[in-house]
């Protein structure tokens, strides 16, 4: 992808004010190279820094107070405006940073070529919007002095450079994202906490005990049942002896048989008619008088004080939206607030049609029988049975037949059996509920529901966990092949730019015995404890072309002094390595970093724009002309070279 | 917002439970029992008294046409324990027990406070009744009790 920037203009921004830089040498034909005279104080670093926010995008981040900073000084003007023109792969794009300096805030427009007006926001194909770091801007709107550190020995420079720009970065990204990935699920993980595989295996042990205590649970039941069927068929047995024996006494049967069935049925009556009674008691009005006199009372009082009210919470409500009232007073803010503050001493509509229910349900009972006769039948069946019980046992122990003690044995064993019945139906029912109300203090060791339950969340929270762990152990896995994948790439790289500098540095340093043995952090020379200044400089500049010569990216190369506080030996050696680096270079300089650095890019000639920028009573100006920008001499240099 | 067993009614009920097959239907029965005498006699257990679980969280399907009665008894009783007479006090009372959102039309509060007229109640049975293993001998004494002043005859 080829990038080349076209123009740029300011409009009321710090140190310029308003000025318009164009760099083409044909219509959308930039200069290969530009040499910008721009003292100090008049926006230098201040262009770098607009420049960079127009690539990365970085502007909207920029704090109120950041941003007013770029207003100029003792100025009330409200908006500023940075423009960048530049070609992306033949298209033509304007992205503009407005500043608003009254509210601290920045905003991105952009035109795009064939697509007619502004746009809202920074619209650069997505390829490059994602690409363009802050940290991968720096590399190509460069600060002379990183130069320096690709080649410091304590510097990580050499390094970060071939990450950003290459964008192994990315590659970071990718692993933190599965990082989070792997921590949402984590946290996300409902039923519990298990995220190793020790806390698996506690999970799987614990379901293996809720598993065999099931599998005794369920034996337990089988057993009962058959013990219950067996007993079941014992007791019919015994019945059926004693009576059998009973019988067989002439005298007594008749009596015994006539109580036993009038015993029946009294018991008979006594369950139905209390059944029927206990229904009675259902109802809180049958329950008593008391009750019933309380319930009246209450609907008495509530019709006594018309409760509940006809007018509902809704009704001031929607009465404090109206402007009037219903009785043609004005409601205004005060009265409105005064509204809204009582309602809620008021019924919502759905409260009042609860207590208009209650009130319903005592007006509609009618106690139209005698409940007393109920419980008077009641307890005179409960007399009766007593008094056939007595006549039962009065005649069983004054019969005088033979069998008499194998009757009394086969009582006693009788008795027996039904208490162990009764026992084995406690338990069966223990074992076997489901219903709420009946598992209510029972556990999982003693039923069956319940410890079905148990397990069935133990599996689900090893499942859960199970999908945890794997997704734990795949993102491990690929976080090593993206560790890997980085490692690889980057020696690779490290290896391929290498010979690239070196093959430049050949070219370009022909005379001098210079080259790379290795791309660590830092840059390491080749047989050289250390290089000449501008030998150093030499290699950075040569580092950073070969990466731009290799990386898929073929972009601007924005400089700050490249040469800097040199002395002329190196900057003349800088001055001419750089212009064969780069496809489009553009070089900000002062008059006083000018001597040893001009000459080699005047002999170059056409292919090199010189442009001043300077400042008049109209304002500030760009002016393009090699033979201004040889004779420029700013203020400052004019004074240095006085106090010299 | 739960229903909540006095403590007191698992043990107390048990005989019933264990020796016949002449049993309540439900386990409401019971809690039913205590709070119709709590709310009869105006009387509140304490907190301690209440099981802390509840045993089911609406009104069985015996009952739900009893709702609106069960609600004007506690309505009721709290009003006269309070001494409430008067229409903004007895609307306030209203507002307060009252939620029309729950399936059992009562607000948390007044679940809490039927569970301790159920815990009265159930101290005033234990009090009176003897425990018993016959549900009919029961209910004739529970009737006889909760219509102790006018119901001498029974």
């Amino acid at each position: 992808m080829k990038i080349s920037i076209i123009e740029w203009s300011y409009s009321n921004i710090r140190g310029v004010n308003d000025l318009k830089i164009n760099l083409e040498e044909f219509e959308k034909q930039p200069y290969d190279v530009t040499l910008i005279m721009m003292p100090n104080g008049y926006g230098k670093t201040t262009t770098q820094v607009l420049l960079r926010a127009i690539f990365d995008g970085g502007a909207k981040d920029w704090s109120p107070d950041y941003v007013r900073e770029f207003r100029p000084p003792g100025s009330e003007i409200t908006q500023g405006e940075f423009s960048a023109s530049m070609l992306i792969d033949e298209k033509f794009y304007i992205v503009k940073l407005i500043l608003n300096y009254e509210k601290g805030l920045v905003t991105y427009k952009t035109v795009k070529s064939g697509q007619g007006g502004l746009e809202e926001g920074r619209k650069l194909p997505s390829s490059l919007k994602y690409a363009f770091s802050s940290e991968f801007v720096k590399r190509f709107i460069f600060d002379g002095e990183l130069a320096k550190q690709i080649i410091g020995q304590e510097s990580q420079e050499a390094v970060r450079t071939i990450r950003y720009l290459y964008q192994l970065n990315k590659l970071d990204e990718m692993s933190n994202r599965i990082k989070t990935i792997v921590k949402e699920k984590q946290d996300n993980m409902k039923l519990s906490q298990t995220k190793t595989e020790v806390g698996l295996g506690k999970l799987r042990r614990s379901k293996e005990d809720f598993e065999k205590c099931l599998r005794k649970l369920k034996y337990k039941r089988k057993i009962m049942s058959e013990e219950q069927t067996t007993n079941a068929k014992d007791i019919e047995d015994k019945r059926e002896k004693i009576t059998a024996l009973i019988k067989s006494d002439e005298n007594l049967n008749a009596e015994f048989e006539r109580l036993q069935t009038d015993l029946s049925n009294v018991e008979s009556d006594i369950k139905e008619t209390s059944q029927h009674n206990l229904n009675i008691l259902r109802n809180p009005y049958f329950i008593s008088n008391k009750i019933s006199n309380d319930l009246q009372t209450l609907s008495s009082q509530m019709k006594k004080l018309q409760l509940p009210r006809t007018m509902s919470r809704t009704f001031f409500i929607d009465l404090a939206d109206n402007d009037s009232c219903v009785c043609g007073r004005h409601i205004g803010e005060g009265e409105k607030n005064y509204i809204l503050e009582n309602a809620d001493r008021y019924l919502g509509d759905d409260q009042i049609s609860v207590i208009n229910a209650v009130k319903n349900a005592i007006s509609d009972r009618v106690q139209s029988e005698d409940i007393n006769t109920h419980f008077t039948n009641l307890l005179e069946l409960i007399n009766k049975r007593s008094e056939l019980r007595t006549d039962l046992d009065r005649l069983v122990t004054n019969r005088n037949y033979s069998n008499a003690d194998a009757v009394k044995e086969l009582e006693d064993e009788l008795k027996e059996l039904e208490k162990s019945s009764d026992e084995i139906n406690n338990s069966l029912n223990e074992l076997t509920a489901k219903n709420k109300s009946e598992i209510t203090n029972l556990s999982y060791e003693n039923n069956i529901y319940l410890c079905e339950q148990a397990l069935e969340k133990e599996k689900e929270k090893i499942a859960e966990a199970t999908n945890t762990l794997d997704l734990v152990k795949k993102s491990e896995r690929l976080e090593a092949y993206i560790s890997d994948i980085q490692e690889l790439t980057m020696e690779k790289l490290k290896e391929k730019i290498k010979l690239e500098t070196n093959q430049k540095l050949k070219d370009l340093l022909r005379y001098e015995d210079v080259s790379v043995e290795e791309i660590k952090g830092y840059i390491k020379l080749k047989d050289k404890e250390g290089a000449s200044e501008g030998q150093s400089l030499a290699i950075a500049y040569s580092f950073l072309g070969s990466m731009f010569d290799t990386s898929s990216y073929n972009l601007p190369f924005v400089v700050d002094s490249p040469a800097g506080s040199l002395d002329l030996s190196v900057r003349r050696q800088v001055s001419k390595i750089i212009p064969n680096l780069f496809d489009q270079l553009i070089v900000f300089i002062t008059s006083g970093e000018r001597e040893g650095f001009k000459e080699h890019f005047y002999k170059i000639g056409d292919q090199v724009q010189f442009l001043t920028i300077n400042k008049d009573g109209d304002g500030t100006n760009c002016i393009e002309s090699r033979e201004l920008f040889d004779a420029f001499q700013s203020e400052d240099d004019e004074e240095a070279v006085e106090t010299y | 917002m739960p229903f909540k067993l006095p403590k007191e009614s698992r043990s107390f009920f048990k005989p019933i439970d264990d020796s016949s097959k002449n049993k309540f239907e439900t386990l409401f029965d019971k809690y039913y029992m205590c709070l119709m005498m709590g709310l009869s006699r105006e009387k509140l257990g304490m907190k301690e008294e209440v099981e802390p679980q509840e045993f089911v969280d609406y009104y069985p399907e015996l009952y739900v046409d009893k709702k609106e009665l069960i609600m004007g008894l506690l309505i009721n009783a709290e009003a006269k324990r309070q001494g409430i007479s008067n229409k903004d006090s007895l609307e306030k009372l209203m507002l307060e027990l009252i939620d029309d959102k729950t399936v059992t039309k009562l607000s948390s509060k007044g679940v809490d406070k039927l569970n301790l007229y159920a815990a009265g109640g159930m101290n005033i049975i234990s009090d009176q009744l003897d425990k018993t293993d016959k549900l009919e001998e029961f209910l004739v004494h529970y009737y006889r009790l909760i219509n102790n002043d006018e119901n001498e005859a029974v």
